[in-house]
């Protein structure tokens, strides 16, 4: 993204910088109204609407047709659409079709839950991750590492919600009852005030996402170390800590950050599975229920969030990236 | 190549450790329910509103009302009908005006007294086809400008066409009575009062001290809304939930294994049915109806779809009234009589999809058993679970479906037998039928109508596009401490409170 | 949806520094013939282990949730079917839909990518965005979306895992060429008008042809751990079908009284996503001792 666009001919660095940051930024809108858009046709193609779902079984033909004018979705496709757009512009997602309530009110608390949960997850995984990787570089080939590789072949082996319910099973319900299984967290707390709640959803990522970006920060780590200008380094008398503090440190960090950012995108957009398995009232839980549903604006709001976080981490990483010393 | 100093990975090690042993110290003294307060789990939904009369209905909107509301008359726990907000119900000979005398000193949650006039803007509110309320339908029979307030606590009914089943229709859950307090809000006269609500997440309510029945012996109740079952199951092995709705057939072996958790076991007059539309080929042909009936092994879907917590079924809704059942011979598999009739309607080669959202516990597995079992007579049934919209949007269409009934049988009859009623999506149209359905509704005297019912379902039974293999109970998992649950026909057992205690 | 983009950033940041790194090399490193030899047992065991099943899957052979008895060796399922038999078939699904859907995003991606890397420019721009949308789209969506339009169809599936996979593939298989397009000799071959599809197969394909393994070996495990996560959250392979995803799904509220139902098709998913895994990392190995570096 932003890494390619430097290349244009610009005058200065900075103004090049500034003017990708901006490029990408109106890409971004870009990418987001085709989201929209491309949201809007399929959910339409699906089959059965919100007045279908609310009726259920005991609809007729005028209370079908009753609802669906009270809910506007009699009017053509694009005023439809339109309408949902201009809102949005104005910073209004509008209502749940469901319940009427305010789109912005139904998902601020669970937005606030899957982001915690994201960013700690986060948190606990990028400095283990390194420690890690680090240390399974500095011993290479030796017991900590093979014990470490073989791990992680298996663990990047296992499907998440695999993992999750043996966690479950192990630390919840079946051999010991030290966590809860299920993560309560009451509208309007924060998370944080409910720990708790939160240890198995994020050990359960923090498993999977140690287990691969400590690898990148291995393999990363041999690169460096073997390159050139540290080996001068190492020559130079320079001692371990600073030599990897110094020139292994930045130059490993290179090819890391894309792929925490990813893992990091990653974990915003695609906890459904966790959040599924923990019944964490998070976003995920929220868009699988707005399908099932047909709540088109919840569905939007969500997408488009969704997007919008993996976009901009993208953008950080790729300008990241592109601002360390490569050393190559 | 030297290492890390061993000072600081062991200053690492022991944050990460310490991080994790301070949560799940933490964990250990939060976990569970605490104080006067009990705690129940549900499968929610955000479609659920705290107002009576929306459109949906829920498992979890249900758990809600119940608490907040009462109706004029109820279902006991046998499937008879009590009185309620409702001290008397009497008609006029012709049946076609109702006189309702309102229980005295029955009080609202914000303090004013429960009126007639809170009966009539409840009913008006119902029937207007503005407020798409499906439940009206059952009371399509009642004008909604002859509901007139007497005085405080007498209404009249004036009728468009008589009904001698009144008491029991306004036994339905779904007809709720609510009251208005100064500002328009929607208030009610329930056991609870409600302190939050959110939708698919929980709901606290406190309870109300001046609640005319039966008192419930806990101060406040939290429901909490789940997005599916297993999570419940979990929740209540891991301490979190007091009491859960219903628990599927599978799961119980593992929680009665667990000496902190009970188990009820009630009758239930709710259960599926695999229906097919009798007015299209092939259903049309009674040979092809009758084989697809015989190739059911019954006790196979009781042991294996649900766990042996069921009783036979006889391809009629049953189980859902306080009368006694028909006196008919109980259908068996027969797979060669099945293959006979078959091969007389000439349908040997019978390919069909059965269609489900598999919402309901217990469907998918009926489904597949049925599959298996009907590939024995030479029957390829495939099984299709669509997702809820998917199913609903073809309902009324499917040839042949999983269809689920929950009411008591005068309601029931109008909705699923009658030509036009509104979830009769087999398509039934029997004369003799319809006949005497009118006749049972004009009914009062009980022993008549139990007399009628017996013969509606015999009906059934041989003409009906109903497969009814068995009759599942519900089963009510809860924490030992939790005293006073009692078994109800209609699904009740986790929700009413009546009398229950808790002990933490 | 379910697992991490997990390469991009290393292989993008690697460059082939001889031409035709071919597959021999890569034949002759253990963990890739270890990893294709596990794979080649695997399919064998998901498509003939039906064959070797003692009991019809669908079939209910005891009560529900019965622990392993003589005949019943691991026990049934909680629809009381024998676990073994439903393992032993229960690959079939897995087996030509993950590998189909690797080497169709693989094979996609690669072109995407090379295309995008060789012309520059507006097709680099525009390949590329679109990529980004695909990616902005929260795989879990398109997963609800289709499936509930189409229903659970095999090759829906296949498609929505291709997709996933896709821009991935083809962000690795640019920044892979990118250097190569620099190199003299495509340079020369451009000037002496070489068509550009012969470019593109002579020149380029053969120096990514190392990344490309790598590739492959890891959309086939994600494509595994995607699949089986859309039938675990029940929009992937339907029952009654025996399939191992489903498996996890239908019988983790038995993991108490039966671990074995779930056990035991956890240990055939993590074994045949391990082959995938030993793939790349040979893969990835011989391209860094290619490079003359320390991996």
């Amino acid at each position: 993204m932003a890494v390619e666009l430097l290349a244009a001919p610009a005058p200065s660095r900075s103004t090049r910088r500034a003017r990708a940051v901006a490029l990408a930024v109106a890409q971004g809108v870009g990418t987001l109204l085709v989201v929209s858009l491309l949201i809007f046709l399929v959910t339409q193609a699906m089959p059965g609407d919100v007045a279908r779902v609310v009726l259920g079984t005991r609809a007729t033909p005028e209370t079908l047709a009753t609802l669906r004018e009270q809910l506007g979705l009699d009017r053509p496709i694009w005023e439809q659409y339109g309408t949902w757009l201009w809102g949005v512009l104005r910073g209004d997602f509008g209502t749940s079709l469901v319940n009427g309530m305010p789109v912005s009110e139904l998902l601020a608390g669970r937005i606030r839950n899957s982001l915690t949960l994201s960013v700690v997850a986060m948190l606990i995984m990028l400095p283990i991750s390194l420690l890690v990787g680090i240390v399974a570089a500095q011993r290479r080939d030796r017991a900590f590492d093979q014990g470490f590789l073989g791990t992680s072949i298996v663990v990047n082996a296992t499907p998440e919600f695999v993992t999750g319910t043996v966690l479950i099973a192990l630390l919840g319900t079946t051999v010991f009852h030290l966590l809860p299984p299920v993560s309560f967290i009451p509208p309007g707390d924060s998370p944080l005030a409910h720990p708790e709640a939160m240890v198995l959803p994020v050990l359960t990522l923090v498993v999977s996402g140690v287990m691969y970006l400590g690898r990148l920060v291995r393999i990363a780590f041999i690169d460096a170390m073997s390159s050139e200008y540290v080996q001068t380094a190492r020559l130079k008398g320079l001692g371990t800590p600073r030599i990897l503090a110094r020139h292994a440190l930045p130059n490993a960090l290179g090819p890391v950050i894309p792929a925490a950012s990813l893992v990091a995108a990653y974990t915003v957009g695609g906890v459904v599975v966790v959040e599924y398995l923990f019944a964490f009232p998070g976003i995920g839980a929220a868009l699988v229920e707005a399908v099932n549903n047909r709540d088109l604006p919840v569905i939007q709001a969500i997408v488009l969030l969704i997007a919008a976080t993996y976009y901009v981490l993208n953008l950080v990483a790729d300008l990241l990236a592109g601002g360390e010393p490569q050393g190559r | 190549m030297s290492r890390i100093p061993l000072r600081r990975r062991l200053a690492a090690a022991l944050i990460s450790a310490g991080l994790l042993a301070a949560v799940a110290g933490c964990a250990a003294t939060d976990a569970g329910a605490s104080g006067d307060e009990l705690v129940l789990g549900v499968v929610g939904n955000n479609k659920d509103e705290i107002q009576p009369y929306t459109a949906t209905s829920s498992a979890s909107a249900d758990s809600l009302r119940q608490q907040l509301y009462d109706g004029l008359t109820a279902y006991d726990a046998d499937g008879g009908v009590e009185m309620r907000l409702a001290e008397s119900m009497t008609p006029n000979d012709a049946l076609d005006v109702w006189t309702v005398k309102l229980r005295e000193g029955v009080k609202l949650h914000d303090g004013s007294d429960f009126t007639s006039e809170d009966v009539v803007e409840s009913v008006r509110f119902m029937l207007d086809p503005e407020h798409v309320y499906p439940a009206a339908a059952q009371i399509d029979f009642v004008d909604p400008d002859g509901v007139v307030a007497v005085d405080d606590t007498t209404v009249e009914f004036h009728l468009l066409r008589p009904a001698g089943t009144f008491a029991e229709t306004w036994a339905s859950r779904d007809l709720l009575m609510r009251g208005l307090d100064e500002s328009g809000e929607v208030t009610g006269t329930g056991p609870f009062d409600l302190e939050s609500f959110t939708p698919g997440q929980e709901a606290r309510l406190v309870r109300f001290d001046d609640y005319w029945g039966e008192q419930p012996g806990f101060e406040r109740l939290r429901i909490q809304f789940f997005q599916d079952q297993p999570a419940i199951t979990n929740a209540l092995r891991g301490g979190q939930i007091d009491v859960a709705y219903s628990v599927p057939f599978t799961d119980v072996p593992a929680l009665e294994a667990d000496p902190n958790l009970k188990t009820l076991v009630s009758e239930s007059g709710s259960y599926l049915t695999m229906s097919m539309r009798v007015d299209q080929a092939p259903f049309d042909d009674p040979r092809v109806q009758e084989a697809l009936k015989l190739v059911v092994d019954r006790q196979q879907i009781i042991d294996n779809a649900f766990g042996g917590y069921a009783s036979l079924g006889n391809d009629f809704l049953g189980n859902n009234t306080d009368c006694p059942a028909p006196d008919v011979p109980q259908r068996a598999q027969d797979l060669e009589r099945a293959k006979q009739l078959l091969a007389e309607a000439g349908q040997q080669d019978l390919q069909l999809d059965l269609v489900t959202d598999g919402v309901f516990p217990g469907m998918m597995e009926t489904a597949q058993l049925y599959a298996q079992q009907a590939a024995g007579a030479g029957i390829t049934v495939t099984v299709k679970k669509l997702d809820t919209a998917t199913f609903l949007n073809g309902w009324g269409d499917w040839p042949f479906f999983i269809g689920y009934s929950g009411s008591p049988y005068v309601i029931t009859a109008a909705t699923h037998f009658l030509p036009d009623g509104v979830e009769n999506a087999t398509h039934f149209d029997d004369p003799a039928y319809t006949e005497l359905a009118l006749q049972m509704m004009g009914t009062v005297d009980h022993a008549e109508q139990c007399g009628m019912i017996t013969r509606l379902q015999e009906i059934e039974r041989d003409g009906g596009g109903n497969i009814v293999p068995a009759y599942p109970q519900s089963v009510v998992a809860y924490r030992a401490g939790v005293e006073g649950l009692h078994a109800d026909l209609y699904g009740r057992t986790s929700i009413d409170y009546r009398g229950v205690t808790i002990e933490k | 949806m379910s697992a991490p983009p997990r390469t991009e950033a290393v292989a993008a940041s690697r460059e082939p520094s001889a031409r035709g790194a071919g597959l021999r090399r890569l034949w002759a490193a253990p963990r890739v013939r270890w990893g294709v030899l596990l794979l080649a047992a695997t399919t064998a065991f998901a498509f003939l282990g039906g064959l070797l099943a003692p009991f019809d899957p669908s079939q209910p052979v005891g009560a529900p949730y019965a622990p392993p008895s003589p005949g019943i060796w691991l026990g049934t399922d909680q629809l009381g079917r024998d676990v073994l038999s439903r393992v032993l078939h229960g690959g079939a699904y897995l087996a030509w839909m993950a590998p189909t859907s690797a080497v169709l995003a693989v094979a996609i991606g690669a072109a995407v990518g090379l295309a995008a890397a060789y012309w520059r420019g507006w097709v680099d721009t525009l390949l590329m965005r679109a990529m980004d949308v695909v990616l902005a789209f929260p795989g879990i969506l398109l997963t609800l979306l289709f499936v509930a339009v189409f229903g659970p169809l095999p090759w829906l599936l296949v498609t929505l895992v291709v997709v996933a996979l896709v821009p991935g593939v083809a962000r690795v298989i640019r920044g892979a060429a990118l250097p190569v397009i620099g190199r003299e000799y495509v340079q020369w071959a451009k000037a002496v008008g070489m068509p550009s599809a012969t470019i593109l197969r002579t020149e380029l394909l053969p120096n990514v042809s190392s990344p490309l393994f790598v590739e492959l070996g890891v959309r086939l495990m994600w494509a595994v751990g995607i699949l089986a996560s859309m039938s675990f959250i029940g929009y992937g392979i339907q029952p009654p079908a025996a399939d191992w995803g489903l498996m996890v799904s239908e019988n983790r509220t038995g993991l108490g009284i039966q671990p074995l139902a779930v056990l035991a098709p956890v240990v055939m998913i993590v074994v045949y996503t391990v082959s995938g895994n030993l793939i790349a990392e040979g893969a990835a190995r011989v391209i860094a001792r290619t490079e003359g570096r320390a991996e």
